[in-house]
């Protein structure tokens, strides 16, 4: 394409469909780079009928129908939009790339080696995306989760039940936990932020879903890059000095989790289960979930009996 | 650092002007010098900046190391006579708008008199003058293992570029060297080559982790090297930037590769559109350009352009560790 056929295509445009056709923003933000590459006053100096193009090539570009939908949730780091094929979850301040950038490397990681059955312990990854603000230049990563419905977090279960959850009710949440931490562990992936918020549960079929990676870590040397702020003090004291996290810091934070979320009916014998899931020392405490697990269902037994199915529901 | 007016013609007279009096471009090397320029000196520098001016108001960092060591042979001789080329091509891609690249050299911190070299951002011919200035070390370890480590030290935590600070654009890094990197960064060595306080060695997954968050970071091995095709060094630098590698089959291609991995990096070109782009020039690095940025290309995550509503003010609710 030439200069003049680029300032002829823009006169011509009677909407910013015109120009930018209905294609996906990538071929759109091309054609707009380049075409406002073309009709430059630097590529066209002296020309008024280019400038007369770039200008309009600008606000063409900024009546183009947004491609945010509307804010559904907002996260301690990113914000929710519903769009097409699913959740866009975007970095609110551009200096946590990073953190999106994990969160899609290690759902990539748990899709490609946990095996099939325990997938659904995990959100689906439909794609990562880079968005620009043309205005600012300000780049933010974007990750597009398949949307969950019928899920509700911890914490909103822990605000519906004011007096604690049942321990015979949070026993399915604690043990499917467990699974889910002890398949991403198998699989190379430490959580790093096993928090209300981030545990989604399905109440009537039970289900539950380990969301937000952005905190997670991958790889034997890696190290803890972000606390989530308003829980600094539900993680061990050793993970905020040295930033080193291991299996065992999934498992504390589950521990918290559960006990939050039972409260004042946590029966005693559970309670001691905590308390040794929360020891001091790094070295003393549990560092394989499934294992764990195995000790949480005979406690579980000794507590309750064989296991039985009790439905479970939010308040109305 | 970092402003100027563009321009990458001075460069050719300079050359002409050495080549007519016998110099290589590698002035100071040839001239004898033994230790590192004091303009390339890392020693108790805080930082390299690449800012944003009235000139160019969206600055993009981009620095480009390579390995002078023994086992590169003539690479980095035919590296600095082609480099020159990468703003131009830029520019004149339309890659983008306001680069500020920075050259430097990564050798043997074991052994070497020159283990890190690094120069300035600068978006002018004066990048030329740090390329004349480096040290050709032309020793190394004979371990397959050069410094790069130190170099991604100095990367991670000793510059400062607005296009991260400000817009959470990442910079793009390009370490061109044949071997691999010592498997920790060692606070001894820092001292000594960076200066500042690292307390303890730190494992090179750590540092990887740390140079990512800013820098894009692709490592390019060089056919013409004396490990080229190396399965234990491309497997060994695979294991840490992923697809980020890149065969480089032909050294005259090297600003071609780099730009057009900058070109996708941005999203402002793709894969067959580069090439194409290429071809139309007459350029002949169609081929070793394709089949280095295949898989990048295949890899990255397409950019959007949209107008980012109110709701994204910037808050974070996390704590940095």
């Amino acid at each position: 394409m030439t200069s003049a056929e680029a300032i002829a295509l823009i006169e011509a445009a009677t909407g910013p469909r015109d120009v930018f056709g209905d294609g996906d923003g990538t071929v759109a933000a091309r054609l707009y780079r380049r075409l406002a590459r073309l009709t430059h006053p630097d590529a066209c100096p002296g020309d008024s009928r280019a400038a007369g193009a770039f200008a309009k090539l600008a606000e063409l570009w900024r009546r183009r129908p947004g491609s945010y939908g509307s804010l559904l949730v907002r996260g301690d780091i990113g914000n929710l939009y519903r769009v097409r094929p699913g959740l866009l979850k975007i970095a609110r301040n551009p200096a946590d790339n990073d953190l999106m950038r994990r969160e899609a490397l290690s759902l990539a990681m748990l899709r490609d080696r946990i095996e099939p059955r325990l997938r659904a312990y995990f959100p689906h990854l439909v794609e990562a995306r880079r968005r620009q603000d043309p205005g600012s230049g300000v780049e933010r990563l974007a990750n597009v989760i398949a949307e969950l419905p019928g899920f509700v977090s911890l914490a909103e279960v822990r605000t519906a039940f004011r007096a604690g959850v049942d321990a015979r009710d949070a026993a399915w949440m604690w043990r499917r936990l467990l699974v889910a931490i002890g398949a991403a562990h198998r699989a190379g992936v430490i959580h790093g932020a096993v928090l209300p918020e981030h545990v989604l549960i399905h109440p009537a079929e039970h289900g539950l879903v380990l969301v937000d990676w952005c905190y997670s870590l991958a790889g034997p040397a890696a190290r803890l890059a972000a606390v989530v702020g308003r829980y600094r003090d539900w993680y061990p004291p050793e993970v905020l000095a040295d930033r080193c996290a291991g299996p065992d810091l999934d498992i504390w934070l589950a521990t918290r989790c559960m006990t939050e979320l039972i409260g004042a009916r946590m029966p005693e014998r559970l309670a001691r289960f905590a308390a040794g899931c929360l020891l001091a020392s790094p070295r003393h405490r549990p560092f394989d979930a499934w294992r764990l697990l195995a000790e949480l269902d005979e406690l579980l037994d000794r507590l309750y009996g064989p296991r039985v199915f009790r439905p479970f529901a939010m308040p109305a | 650092m970092g402003s100027g007016r563009w321009s990458t013609d001075v460069y050719d007279a300079a050359a002409q002007f050495r080549a007519a009096t016998g110099a290589s471009a590698f002035g100071y090397s040839d001239g004898g010098a033994s230790s590192v320029h004091p303009a390339l000196d890392p020693r108790r520098v805080h930082a390299r900046e690449s800012r944003d001016s009235a000139e160019h108001p969206q600055s993009l960092a981009i620095a480009v190391l390579f390995d002078v060591t023994g086992s590169m042979r003539g690479v980095p001789r035919a590296l600095q006579a082609k480099l020159p080329q990468l703003l131009g091509l830029l520019l004149r891609k339309g890659y983008v708008a306001d680069p500020q690249i920075m050259f430097g050299a990564i050798g043997d911190a074991t052994c070497d008199r020159a283990p890190l070299q690094v120069g300035q951002f600068e978006s002018d011919n004066r990048m030329d003058d740090d390329l004349s200035r480096i040290l050709l070390e032309g020793g190394g370890g004979g371990q397959k293992t050069e410094s790069y480590e130190l170099a991604m030290y100095f990367m991670a935590r000793h510059t400062a570029i607005d296009c991260f600070a400000k817009r959470g654009r990442r910079g793009y890094l390009f370490i061109i060297g044949d071997e691999m990197a010592y498997p920790r960064v060692k606070a001894g060595e820092v001292r000594k080559v960076v200066g500042g306080g690292l307390q303890a060695d730190l494992p090179l997954a750590a540092i990887v982790a740390e140079v990512t968050r800013t820098w894009d970071t692709y490592y390019v091995l060089p056919a013409a090297a004396s490990y080229a095709g190396d399965d234990e060094v491309l497997g060994f630098w695979r294991g840490l930037l992923g697809q980020n590698v890149i065969e480089l089959a032909d050294t005259d291609a090297v600003c071609e590769v780099i730009a057009l991995t900058i070109g996708l990096g941005e999203g402002v070109v793709g894969l067959d559109e580069g090439l194409e782009d290429l071809r139309d020039v007459g350029s002949d690095a169609g081929p070793a350009v394709s089949r280095a940025l295949a898989r990048i290309g295949a890899g990255s995550t397409r950019l959007e352009l949209a107008a980012a509503p109110d709701d994204l003010d910037g808050t974070s609710g996390n704590i940095r560790l």
